[in-house]
């Protein structure tokens, strides 16, 4: 065990943390401005995976364009989700929309079988990220500092646009106190759409960015949709430097699981949340109020 | 609140009770001659889906065939093909489905050992169906939990470990071991047979480590990483399709297979899921198209090709070949009826796309061989394929019946 | 429900196996298990107005139980039963402690993570569990290896189960959840310990699940991680919404139709998700009492009281604690 084989082992816990912390950030944020418990989350990310095949491998585009297309993509049928499907509930008892959130992941997931097959894809690193940066002993697959690059900006992409754009710093007051928004005569539910769509454009960036790393497949809605919850409840609900800080425990403690506590791995980000919750029910970062941006 | 509604009420719900109860009961006239039916219960999608479909499509060409040379014994053979989903649960659920409403008279399955393992115990055994494995070769099916219902025409995951360590051994120069193999019932005992198997040939070698992946994992590197730093000089996996190829995708940037040793799945669906396959890895497979020079098997191969437009696999050979052992015995006892068909299947040789190889009695094994070989390109396929091929004959890795015997007391001691 | 309607229903249950095929006991038994998890799923929802998304957890453990005593220990099946049970009550006192600390969308979330840290247990536990394979070879003993005498068996249990909640919902304890549902601060005015009656719902909810469990492992010969996972607890969901939450008989409606759809649709598709999940969508948006409350509403049968369900509202600033 050397200085070297710790370092690759916390590089590949840190990429993991960075498309988990994509996912985790767009569902803490849509629960705390829109107060929707998306269950969904997970399917469009694996829907932002697919589509970012079908640009690369059938449309040919180049990796960057399908990235940023499939990201879009994904926005605009959350978009539609909630523009046609959520707003119906949004005066309704908080089961029907998390019912309604549950609908969508068994149809979303049958769609993406129709139009997919239920074979594995894959996507190759584009050639500028496909190889690794050397220092000495140690590997740093290129294509892993990318995603940290990308979730490190997307933290603070949404840190400035909370705190320094007009938009930004209506939304949290939405969070702060709806009504008072409302009287102030902001259009809530188009706060709400916009609030949604964010959300969920990072949710399928993180598919695209995190399609190259292993393969695309059915059941990735499934496994991810539970492991973006734990994030988020270690964080906090609605705290996003709380999903961060969540995400990066978490994945770190799953590649070091993997090395130095096989048997548990795969439990331990599930252990880790029991704990949290034994001790801090709000999260690591989260208030007992329900949630601050 | 009228009375009339409420009677109207209640009516409505009865008489939806009483229509479900028909609608499940209705079954349709039987024709004059009825088909054979046979349930092919496989996983078709999930982790081995290219797997399933390759050997349900050689099944479903096999049936073809059969049906357009008069059928077995007059009648026509039926299939009733289901995707089992590598699941467990809806393994069981769509084969006790196919049993107890369509009535199968086989099943053929299935893809994933658990699933096939599940099956045979819950469904095959407990209905008195005959079911006959040809990819799903966890020795457990005909030892342990062996059932006279089940017959196995794969070589069984001991064998398969056993031929995989016989050559394997034969490298001096590999001491450390470390093996990384799926979290499943085959994963497990495949390589549980080849560390055995490698142990007992070469005293001197060590398992410096192991790894158990779950089924269907797509990110492999906290598990190269770590290997990597365990400095082991050979890698057993048992790893295949697409989970082999994102492992060997996210392996290469490191430089993994210039630093170590790899034995690895070769077969043709997941090689074709593997494109950057390096050259020189030991591969073992169960006989994939180009492993034998038979004139059945490149008939076989040809016909295949032009219907389906990619290469069989060797589960598609094995598949095919358990649908024409069935034909075979079911002419030979002259029925359909279970227990005369389980007599013809017992001892019976028959002549595969393999070659020759006999079901033995007493634990419904066929002695059938595992393919060992070293990966190398090959301009003629769109896959890598295996060269200086050794043919481990089944007998040579077959258990000794005085083995299965062993192994099935100390399993009914516990 | 009405009784004649009830005696109905029950005559034919009585005399079912002489009249259909065994695939159709079958279905019957998987409908009677199913009908019990789901009605311990309602005792929750419906009962205390918690909406929970990890019951299939206790379901699973309870299954396990059996299981493993049966196979490992080859513990006869009734004592196996008890024992699945109250493995049942003590996962779901240990989960439910921690659960009913949190309100309204966090305890179902909760809830849910719960469930799934079972799963990755038993999936990883392969010496004891079997991990991905699970446990198989479950063996009823001699006089219900026959399907048909398992159902009368599982007719009796689940009929007096059923008999059970009843009789739990009707009583002081009953009354007071539905109190506590629909007004938590009315309630604890009054002096009552709400956390507390919830955790006791949370448990009893927990033991009937686990005898559904334990029903069901040998009945199916066996039982895989899958039973443990969230994904099986989307099933008593389901049934519940589809039959009708607000009503006693609803999960058992919803899960005869649940069960029955499912068993006739894998044979003609397999795009069983997009089905349920159309249903789901439908269902929610129109048909929010279920086919019991639009029976009910439209044909005006029985009396439906009308009722809040979760009534914590997305709008407000919801505490993510209980009090």
């Amino acid at each position: 065990m050397t200085f070297a084989d710790v370092v690759g082992q916390f590089l590949s816990g840190l990429a993991r943390a960075g498309v988990l912390f994509l996912i985790a950030a767009g569902l803490s944020f849509i629960f705390g401005v829109v107060k929707i418990v998306n269950f969904a989350h997970g399917a469009l990310y694996m829907v932002g995976a697919f589509l970012t095949f079908s640009y690369t491998k059938t449309l040919g585009m180049s990796f960057w364009v399908a990235v940023l297309l499939a990201a879009v993509s994904v926005a605009v049928i959350g978009l539609l989700m909630e523009i046609l499907i959520f707003r119906r509930v949004y005066g309704r008892p908080v089961a029907d929309q998390l019912l309604l959130t549950f609908a969508m992941v068994l149809i979303i997931h049958d769609v993406v079988r129709l139009g997919y097959g239920s074979n594995l894809r894959s996507v190759s690193r584009p050639p500028l990220l496909a190889g690794a940066v050397f220092m000495g002993d140690i590997i740093f697959p290129s294509y892993y500092i990318f995603i940290v690059v990308v979730g490190v900006a997307v933290l603070a992409g949404f840190w400035a646009f909370l705190h320094k754009t007009r938009l930004g710093k209506t939304i949290r007051a939405a969070v702060g106190n709806r009504e008072m928004v409302a009287c102030l005569g902001k259009p809530l539910p188009w706060l709400f759409t916009v609030a949604f769509a964010a959300g969920v454009f990072v949710d399928g960036l993180a598919g695209a960015i995190g399609a190259p790393l292993g393969g695309i497949r059915l059941g990735m809605d499934f496994d991810i949709i539970i492991l973006a919850f734990a994030t988020v409840i270690v964080g906090g609900f609605g705290s996003l430097p709380g999903t961060a800080l969540a995400a990066f425990i978490i994945g770190e403690a799953y590649s070091f699981g993997i090395w130095l506590m096989p048997a548990i791995a795969l439990s331990l980000p599930f252990i880790i949340m029991a704990a949290v919750l034994i001790v801090r029910p709000w999260g690591l970062l989260g208030r007992s109020g329900g949630g601050e941006l | 609140m009228s009375r009339r509604g409420r009677v109207l009420g209640g009516r409505y719900l009865v008489l939806s009770l009483v229509v479900l109860a028909f609608a499940a009961v209705a079954t349709p006239i039987t024709a004059q001659q009825p088909p054979i039916k046979i349930g092919v219960a496989g996983d078709l999608s999930g982790a081995a889906a290219s797997i399933g479909q390759a050997w349900a499509d050689a099944i479903k060409m096999g049936a073809d065939e059969i049906n357009a040379s008069g059928g077995i014994l007059g009648r026509k053979v039926a299939l009733s093909i289901r995707d089992t989903e590598f699941k467990v649960d809806v393994g069981i659920r769509e084969a006790k489905d196919l049993v107890l409403r369509e009535k199968v008279n086989f099943l053929l399955g299935g893809i994933s050992s658990g699933v096939s393992l599940a099956t045979s115990t819950s469904v095959s055994k407990e209905y008195k169906v005959i079911q006959i494995a040809s990819v799903a070769n966890t020795h457990r099916q005909t030892v342990e939990l062996f059932q006279r219902y089940f017959f196995q025409v794969v070589p069984n995951t001991f064998m398969e470990g056993r031929a995989a360590a016989q050559v394997a051994a034969k490298q001096q120069a590999w001491k450390n071991y470390y093996t990384i193999g799926y979290d499943y019932e085959f994963g497990r005992m495949q390589a549980g047979a080849f560390v055995e198997t490698i142990k007992k040939l070469r005293p001197d070698v060590k398992i410096v480590g192991q790894h158990w992946p779950p089924v269907g994992e797509t990110d492999y590197t906290p598990y190269i990483t770590s290997i990597l730093a365990a400095k082991p000089d050979v890698v057993y996996s048992n790893l295949f399709e697409a989970g082999l190829g994102a492992f060997v995708k996210q392996a290469l940037p490191y430089g993994f297979f210039q630093k170590v040793k790899f034995v690895s799945f070769a077969d043709v669906s997941s090689m074709m899921a593997v494109p950057e396959m390096p050259e020189g890895i030991l591969g073992y497979t169960r006989g994939e198209f180009y492993c034998e020079n038979l004139p059945e098997l490149k008939k076989f191969t040809e016909a295949f090709h032009a219907r389906y437009k990619y290469y069989p696999v060797s589960y598609a050979v094995m598949g095919y070949d358990s649908l024409f052992v069935l034909k075979k015995a079911i002419e030979q006892a002259k029925s359909i009826e279970t227990d005369a068909v389980i007599k013809a299947l017992e001892g019976m040789t028959y002549d595969s796309l393999r070659g020759k190889f006999t079901i033995r009695a007493s634990d419904h094994q066929a002695d059938v061989p595992e393919y060992v070989g070293w990966t190398m390109k090959d301009p003629k396929y769109p896959f890598v394929v295996l060269k200086d091929i050794v043919k481990v004959p089944g007998s040579q890795i077959m258990l000794t019946e005085d083995e299965v015997k062993q192994m099935r007391a100390a399993a009914t001691k516990k | 429900m009405k009784r004649w309607v009830l005696i109905v229903v029950g005559v034919v249950a009585l005399v079912l196996p002489y009249v259909t095929e065994p695939i159709v006991v079958h279905t019957a038994i998987e409908i009677l298990i199913m009908a019990l998890f789901a009605m311990s799923f309602n005792l929750l929802f419906d009962g205390a107005g918690l909406l929970t998304f990890g019951h299939g957890c206790y379901f699973g453990v309870g299954a396990y139980t059996a299981a493993l005593l049966m196979v490992e220990m080859r513990m006869p099946m009734f004592p196996a039963m008890v024992c699945a049970m109250v493995m049942g009550g003590l996962t779901s006192l240990v989960f439910g402690y921690f659960c009913v600390r949190l309100t309204g969308v966090y305890f179902s979330i909760l809830t849910l993570a719960f469930a799934q840290l079972m799963f990755s247990v038993f999936q990883q536990a392969y010496t004891i569990t079997g991990g991905d394979l699970g446990i198989l070879d479950i063996q009823p003993p001699a006089f219900l290896v026959e399907v048909n005498a398992y159902y009368y068996f599982t007719l009796l249990v689940v009929g007096v189960s059923i008999w059970l909640l009843w009789r739990i919902m009707q009583s002081p304890f009953g009354r007071t959840l539905h109190a506590s549902r629909d007004s938590v601060v009315r309630t604890q005015f009054i002096g009552i310990n709400v956390r507390r009656y919830r955790l006791a719902a949370f448990v009893v909810a927990g033991v009937f699940a686990s005898l559904a469990g334990g029903l069901f492992a040998p009945f199916n010969r066996a039982v895989a991680p899958f039973l443990v996972s969230w994904v099986k607890s989307s099933d008593p969901v389901l049934m519940t919404l589809l039959g009708g939450s607000a009503t006693f008989w609803g999960p058992v409606v919803g899960a005869a139709v649940f069960t029955t759809l499912h068993e006739v649709a894998i044979g003609y598709t397999t795009y069983w998700l997009l089905l349920m999940g159309g249903i789901l969508l439908f269902g929610v948006l129109f048909l929010p009492g279920g086919i019991l409350g639009f029976l009910e509403e439209r044909l005006h049968v029985g009396a439906a009281a009308p009722r809040t369900r979760m009534t914590e509202a997305s709008g407000a600033s919801s505490n993510a604690r209980a009090d």
